[in-house]
């Protein structure tokens, strides 16, 4: 994870866009919805969007992962 | 005039399901971690649908990174 | 005789060609003159008084499906100019639709339009099944033109019942809905909508998501039939799946022969650059004959929320992001107590949340206080001697958290960037969404915002270009017959307007649906006549009780 901006939805909310790098070295957006954002928030224990910056990105999908499928699921290992 | 390379993707075939399609998109990577990168390439179907990742006839689905 | 010349007048055409003083003539609902000067008696004059006499806007990208069957004015619409517009956009019509079916479409417009639950009970009779009776119904009492497109995801209902948002058509039921589609548009329907993102009232995908490419193909080989349009509408957060959707739409124009449009692309600061990405495929697709018309709205797109439910305008904030993913009963709990919210008000920064959420404004509307409508958190928090944090949380409290805060221009607002796209000749001006997001923002008056902003603001285009973009060059594009040009034999669709003017008025909340339901609105600046068909529909004076409006018909 490199940067986590608040940004504007077409449909007036709030929505989080992260920027990724990926493991090809590319580093692309990622928005988020409210709900994603804030179960990804939860799922890996981030205070806030700026406490995603510098994690792994194996780490935020185990957050949704953990939140969203099969529950305290730990989720996929990307192998990083 | 020739068109600039993007993303690659697939379609979901009816009723396929991610293993599936993980096993028809990345033949060469062992299932899981096949499931894994599709998982990570496509959060708009993992991440931001109800129910999570349910595959949709429509969808545009992600067979690698992001290029640019 | 002509009916009606309008004298002293600037002639701005629709075809993008130099204003000038003339005058227009008009016989029958069409115009028969136009030029320096025109000769022959009128039953009727209007003096313009050397503003400018243009083509009625045309928007291409509207839901006031419901509302049109109680207001055929789709107001506020037509005082903005706008004299044809679009609906049945992102896969929703309101037919074809058998009665039983009704539930299930309705939650899906209810989610989109925020439409209030009497809009579908009280304020009109369902009298229609198929294209043809809704048509007949529509026809009563409109005043403003209208060319609707059939939906996706309603045909798919009308064909696959309760399956439609279940699983893939099989081979049969692609066929019956080929043939539902060509009925639909030899009834008067313009082109199919589709969508890729839109969710009904459970958040569950609509039907057309459910639909193989095979399937949108097949419908599309019937488009070809016809030669018309279909609307998508991508996932628009995402440059790389809307660089996907462009390339699938370009396999679609170029195989079965018809024009497409995806919408709506916006720009934002946080991804700067996907919207170049964006249009620099659909620009490949046009060079390789493709015609895949990208929609660009002119607004800025405004942050709305309220402490009812987790936003993530806070995802900066730990502790309101703690305290806001509460449960509500356990929220209030935290808002209430001293501790709690002394954290949160540090944690909004030295200065109290002034930086933050000094500029927020207090929407009126729903159950919001109304003296402080309009005001910003800032004065209001200096009024009440407390920190911006502090303010926020406790007015939302004295009203059960159901107060909604406003940021405004929070993205697609970076007017010098965004002038030289919507100038491009390769982007389709609109993405406006007329008659939906009803509770959200207000989806009105994106046609004065055009020349406030980008004509006389930035400059980007001038005052005729910007008039060709949302008349002539909007009927071509979608291939509406006799509209959106001042010539002689079109429809004499026509607005008077001041160029120095025009603009859009203040968002503010009305409740004019039925069942007393709230929306937000926004006046008309600078419109001085609205002509609908050659009849006079709009002044500053009010609505007439002229019904002209038409169901457009298609060229070709």
């Amino acid at each position: 994870m490199v940067a986590a901006e608040v940004s504007a939805g077409h449909d007036g909310e709030a929505e989080l866009t992260l920027s990724v790098r990926f493991e090809n070295g590319v580093v692309a957006p990622v928005v988020l919805d409210a709900e994603a954002g804030f179960d990804l928030l939860a799922g890996c224990s981030a205070a806030g969007a700026g406490d995603l910056v510098g994690r792994p990105w194996r780490q935020i999908l185990k957050g949704l992962y953990g939140v969203g499928v099969g529950g305290g699921d730990c989720g996929p290992d990307l192998g990083e | 005039m020739t068109l600039t390379v993007q993303r690659r993707f697939v379609t979901p075939e009816p009723d396929e399901t991610l293993e599936a399609l993980a096993a028809r998109a990345l033949p060469d990577l062992p299932l899981e971690a096949a499931m894994d990168r599709i998982r990570g390439w496509n959060l708009h179907i993992f991440a931001m649908r109800k129910p999570r990742g349910l595959l949709l006839g429509g969808d545009v689905v992600f067979v690698e990174p992001p290029q640019s | 005789m002509h009916d009606l010349v309008i004298r002293n007048a600037r002639v701005v055409d629709g075809t993008g060609a130099p204003a000038y003083a003339g005058e227009v003539a008009v016989k029958d609902g069409r115009i028969v003159a136009v030029g320096p000067r025109v000769e022959g008696p009128a039953r009727a004059e209007m003096d313009a008084g050397g503003k400018a006499v243009a083509p009625g806007f045309i928007d291409p990208h509207t839901h006031f499906d419901v509302q049109l069957l109680w207001d055929g004015a789709a107001k506020p619409s037509l005082e903005h100019g706008v004299t044809s517009i679009i609906p049945g956009n992102c896969s929703l019509s309101l037919a074809p639709l058998r009665a039983a079916d009704r539930k299930a479409v309705v939650g899906m417009f209810q989610q989109i339009e925020e439409l209030p639950p009497e809009a579908f009970t009280i304020a009109f009779e369902w009298t229609w099944e198929d294209w043809e009776g809704y048509r007949r119904a529509l026809e009563k009492g409109l005043a403003i033109n209208v060319a609707p497109l059939v939906g996706h995801s309603v045909i798919r209902v009308w064909v696959m019942g309760a399956d439609a948002n279940q699983r893939a058509a099989r081979p049969d039921e692609i066929a019956a809905m080929q043939d539902v589609l060509r009925q639909c548009l030899q009834a008067g329907a313009i082109g199919l909508s589709t969508s890729f993102v839109d969710v009904d009232e459970n958040a569950r995908p609509v039907p057309s998501r459910f639909a193989q490419f095979a399937e949108l193909d097949a419908l599309c080989a019937v488009l070809g039939e016809f030669g018309r349009m279909l609307q998508i509408v991508p996932e628009f957060y995402d440059a790389d799946i809307t660089i996907a959707r462009i390339d699938q739409l370009a396999e679609l124009s170029l195989k079965h022969g018809i024009p497409t449009t995806y919408s709506p692309v916006f720009d934002n600061r946080q991804t700067p650059a996907s919207v170049d990405r964006i249009l620099g495929r659909s620009a490949e697709q046009f060079a390789r004959g493709a015609r895949v018309w990208p929609q660009m709205q002119t607004r800025p797109i405004d942050i709305s929320f309220s402490l009812l439910r987790p936003s993530l305008f806070f995802a900066r904030l730990p502790r309101w992001v703690r305290v806001l993913r509460q449960p509500l009963e356990a929220r209030i709990a935290s808002l209430t107590d001293p501790e709690t919210v002394a954290r949160m008000v540090e944690d909004a920064g030295p200065d109290g949340g002034e930086r933050l959420m000094g500029r927020l404004v207090v929407r009126g509307g729903g159950e919001a206080p109304a003296h402080l409508a309009g005001k910003t958190l800032k004065e209001i928090a200096d009024a009440r001697g407390q920190s911006c944090a502090l303010a926020l949380i406790e007015v939302s409290l004295e009203h059960g958290l159901d107060v909604a805060f406003l940021s405004a221009n929070g993205g697609h607002d970076n007017t010098d960037r965004i002038g030289p796209l919507l100038a491009r000749p390769d982007v389709h001006i609109g993405a406006g969404d007329g008659g939906a997001h009803l509770a959200s923002f207000a989806t009105y008056g994106d046609t004065g915002y055009l020349f406030s902003e980008f004509v006389r603001g930035t400059g980007a285009l001038t005052l005729e270009q910007a008039v060709a973009k949302i008349t002539g060059e909007t009927a071509a594009i979608w291939g509406l017959k006799d509209r959106g040009l001042l010539k002689p034999g079109q429809a004499a669709d026509i607005v008077v307007f001041d160029p120095d003017r025009i603009g859009r008025g203040e968002e503010r909340p009305i409740f004019d649906m039925p069942g007393d339901g709230m929306r937000y609105t926004r006046d008309s600046v600078g419109v001085e006549a609205v002509l609908v068909n050659g009849e006079l529909a709009w002044t500053p004076a009010g609505y007439t009780d002229a019904k002209a409006g038409r169901i457009c018909e298609m060229a070709g």
